[in-house]
């Protein structure tokens, strides 16, 4: 264990051994990676953990998937079903531009036009070829309003990412895990074609390929083992190794919601979700940008930045978190607060991180808006 | 073609541009495609040459029906957890295409008791079954109420389970039995628990092929009645063919339309479930009134692909039938138009006494397992074809899967089941 973390912090590249064997030490050891965990985060990230201020644009919330622990996917003619319309898209942009929000988080389910007639009649109706040609115009209207377009839509192809790259600063996908156990019977993704970790890693690497910026992650507590989390993160190195897009990973716990299948199942603890933190970034290493959600765990924040987190992910002081609507995001001011009281320096970002913000990664389209944004959170974030 | 060679033709159709395989396809079949691409109906002529389709134009076929599955039905491959109860065997009837019937004093002739009936029932429940299928011989000695009684003691114990039962030639004869009229004995039917009519005893819907197959069998214009009938009182039934036996093309095309024209009226059919003649220990195949029918593959893929897009508009779901082609083919068939796979029947005799060898049960992970091989994603439904996701009444456990005990493997018949019933 200790000659492990000594490795890591030598700048080693941990194997997936290394990395089990991390996330599954005993509780003795947690300490030990916890506090080489964080003091990796220090030593690129230093003592400054961000966040963005972001609008949550829910563009559809039908989704052809049927993952068991969602609450946010609706089928047509459901109680709040709801496909966003070019003026809402337009209005909420306005408000939360207003609010000082930079981000337009284009946040929708996965081919709904796959599994729905209604839905493709709507999409017919809206002018729109495919829900990726919607969310096209949907950030065209965001860019207009002021906003930075990220899309995370599900599965895309090469030539969707292609089409949105344009149009969005970055764009993501949670990788969530890639266990194909979770896809069998009784799994969580029994239901979710969408959710094949081959599809998913797939789409990551083309999103390298496309030169698009990404944000990627694990989910915790839908039925995979620390092993299996240790492995998805080994994943995640690896497609970044290759690559370079990776700008952040997500370590997000699953909440339970009353009205889902999984209802009753057990929630990851704080001490788990250290354990994947403390993990991620003995693995993927000092630089890369570590987020967990503040809002799924209102009482851990010390916890997490102990961890090795530099990140607390999108904060919308306009619109709720559409896949979590009983976890409201906390204010910022009070975030900031208790940052401080750790320690911690709690500073706005964009929705690309500064490192990305260059020609290879960036279109020069974006680039007005982006550098007008950059200049206005200051500290050379872009 | 063997199964490997059958697995590439699908996966190369799949794969194929649809505006490549239509540039290929005969101006005939081409312009019925497109026609059919644009939601228009297609009329008799075309359904029969899309039913007669072969080499280019087949290929054609089985892609715009696979693209008219995922348009109308989506990805998902639905299937039932049901038991399959063929309560006798003793049947008067003597159609020529069964192999299932016995006369009451042969050895191997049975009429299940109460208690037999309520313990396969009580089996099924437990394995999470949300649906019996029941169909039987027409047995001269049956009590007069006997179908009724039937409903009225399984639903007493078990009133949660959806009951689907008597072929419209039992329920000819029940009604018969008793001289009432068939809206009064459907409603009564109905209001003794039964959920739904399995639309067998269908055959090919025309006199003079029946008067071939089983001259004794309900007649055309009495099918149609009952089936109309049950739809007009609520109770929907599913709707099936027979073919690869004496049957021209033409046959099938009319039966198509049939079945078509009434959906238009009633919009009481379930499914369309085209099941394929097995011919081994049949009187039809003995006498030499039917030979050595075309192996598996092409007839089947003509047979799906032209009834997803000539039923298309009226019928959504069209299920396959393991029974009839074995797993494996049946999975290959959900690229050829097909979008459900039917039940997991755990016993299933008729087509296998007219020497069907698929085997009586299919495992629900077995089903998942070959939908996944397909691309697709298994979904347990109800047998009106609400989705599950998961969810069972409440009396349903988890789904099986494992192989039942063979205990269970003692007897009988499939639903929507041997075109006999």
């Amino acid at each position: 264990m200790r000659e492990i973390l000594d490795r890591a912090s030598d700048g080693a590249r941990l194997s997936e051994a290394d990395a089990i064997a991390l996330i599954e030490c005993a509780a003795d050891d947690l300490p030990a990676l916890l506090a080489a965990a964080g003091a990796l985060r220090d030593r690129s990230k230093g003592r400054v953990v961000t966040y963005s201020r972001k609008v949550f644009l829910p563009v559809t919330n039908l989704c052809r998937d049927r993952c068991t622990y969602c609450t946010f996917r609706k089928d047509p003619g459901e109680p709040g079903a709801w496909t966003m319309t070019p003026a809402e898209i337009a209005q909420w942009s306005r408000r939360g531009r207003a609010l000082g929000c930079r981000e337009a988080l284009m946040c929708l389910g996965d081919k709904p036009e796959v599994a729905f007639k209604e839905y493709r009649e709507t999409l017919a109706r809206l002018g729109a070829s495919s829900t990726i040609d919607y969310v096209a115009r949907a950030c065209e209207v965001a860019l207009d309003e002021g906003l930075l377009p990220h899309t995370n839509a599900g599965i895309m192809s090469r030539d969707e990412m292609t089409m949105l790259r344009p149009l969005n600063v970055s764009m993501g996908l949670m990788l969530e895990n890639v266990s194909t156990r979770l896809r069998g019977s009784g799994g969580v993704h029994q239901w979710a074609p969408d959710k094949e970790p081959a599809v998913r890693l797939r789409m990551i690497a083309e999103a390298g390929e496309a030169r698009v910026p990404f944000t990627t992650g694990i989910l915790l507590g839908i039925g995979e083992t620390p092993a299996e989390r240790a492995q998805s993160l080994v994943a995640i190195r690896d497609l970044n190794e290759r690559f370079g897009h990776i700008q952040e990973v997500i370590i997000q716990n699953f909440r339970a919601k009353p009205e889902i299948a999984m209802a009753d199942a057990p929630e990851p603890d704080a001490m788990e979700m250290a354990r994947a933190i403390a993990t991620a970034r003995m693995v993927l290493g000092p630089k890369m940008n570590v987020q967990a959600p503040p809002n799924l765990s209102p009482n851990e924040i010390e916890m997490f930045l102990a961890a090795g987190i530099n990140d607390w992910g999108g904060i919308s002081p306009l619109s709720k978190d559409y896949v979590n609507p009983e976890a409201p995001w906390p204010h910022i001011a009070r975030l900031a607060e208790r940052c401080a009281r750790a320690g911690f320096d709690l500073r706005e970002r964009l929705a690309i991180y500064p490192e990305y913000v260059d020609d290879y990664w960036v279109d020069p389209k974006l680039r007005p808006a982006l550098d007008r944004h950059g200049a206005e959170i200051g500290g050379g974030a872009s | 073609m063997n199964l490997q060679m059958l697995r590439d033709y699908v996966d190369e159709i799949e794969a194929a541009p649809l505006g490549a395989l239509m540039d290929k396809a005969s101006p005939g079949v081409r312009a019925a495609l497109k026609r059919s691409r644009e939601r228009q109906e297609l009329t008799a002529e075309e359904g029969l040459l899309l039913y007669t389709a072969e080499g280019d134009d087949l290929r054609a076929a089985i892609k715009c029906a696979d693209l008219a599955r995922a348009e109308d039905v989506g990805d998902e491959v639905t299937y039932v957890v049901n038991r399959n109860i063929n309560f006798t065997n003793i049947c008067f009837v003597g159609c020529q295409f069964c192999g299932f019937k016995r006369q009451r004093w042969e050895s191997d002739a049975y009429d299940h008791s109460d208690e037999t009936i309520l313990n396969k029932v009580g089996d099924a429940v437990a394995r999470g079954a949300t649906e019996i299928c029941m169909q039987g011989g027409i047995n001269p000695e049956m009590p007069d109420f006997k179908y009724r009684d039937l409903l009225r003691t399984i639903k007493g114990a078990y009133p949660e389970i959806h009951i689907h039962a008597f072929s419209p030639m039992e329920i000819m004869f029940g009604a018969r039995r008793v001289r009432m009229e068939y809206p009064e004995y459907i409603a009564m039917l109905r209001d003794a628990g039964l959920g739904s009519i399995p639309g067998t005893a269908a055959e090919i819907l025309d006199d003079s092929v029946r008067e071939i197959l089983s001259h004794k069998k309900v007649d055309v214009a009495t099918w149609v009645d009952i089936i109309t009938t049950a739809h007009a009182l609520g109770v929907r039934t599913t709707s099936t063919v027979m073919y690869g036996h004496v049957e021209s093309p033409r046959h099938v095309v009319n039966h198509l339309n049939l079945l078509r024209d009434i959906q238009k009226q009633t919009k009481g059919f379930t499914e369309f479930v085209p099941l394929r003649f097995i011919h081994e220990n049949t009187v039809l195949f003995r006498k030499g009134l039917v030979s050595e029918p075309p192996p598996k593959g092409t007839l089947d893929f003509q047979m799906y692909a032209a009834s997803r897009l000539f039923l298309r508009g009226q019928i959504d779901n069209l299920q396959t039938s393991w029974v009839k082609l074995g797993v494996e083919l049946a999975a290959l068939t959900l690229k050829a138009g097909c979008n459900d796979f039917s039940g997991t029947l755990m016993e299933e005799s008729i087509t296998a006494q007219a020497g069907g060898d698929s085997g009586e049960f299919v495992p629900v992970d077995v089903i998942e397992d070959k939908a996944r091989a397909m691309g697709r994603v298994a979904v347990e439904r109800g047998t009106l074809y609400k989705k599950l996701y998961g969810k069972k009444a409440p009396n349903g456990a988890r789904p099986i899967t494992t192989s039942p005990s063979p205990a269970h493997q003692a007897d009988h018949h499939a639903c929507g089941g041997s075109g006999g019933g």
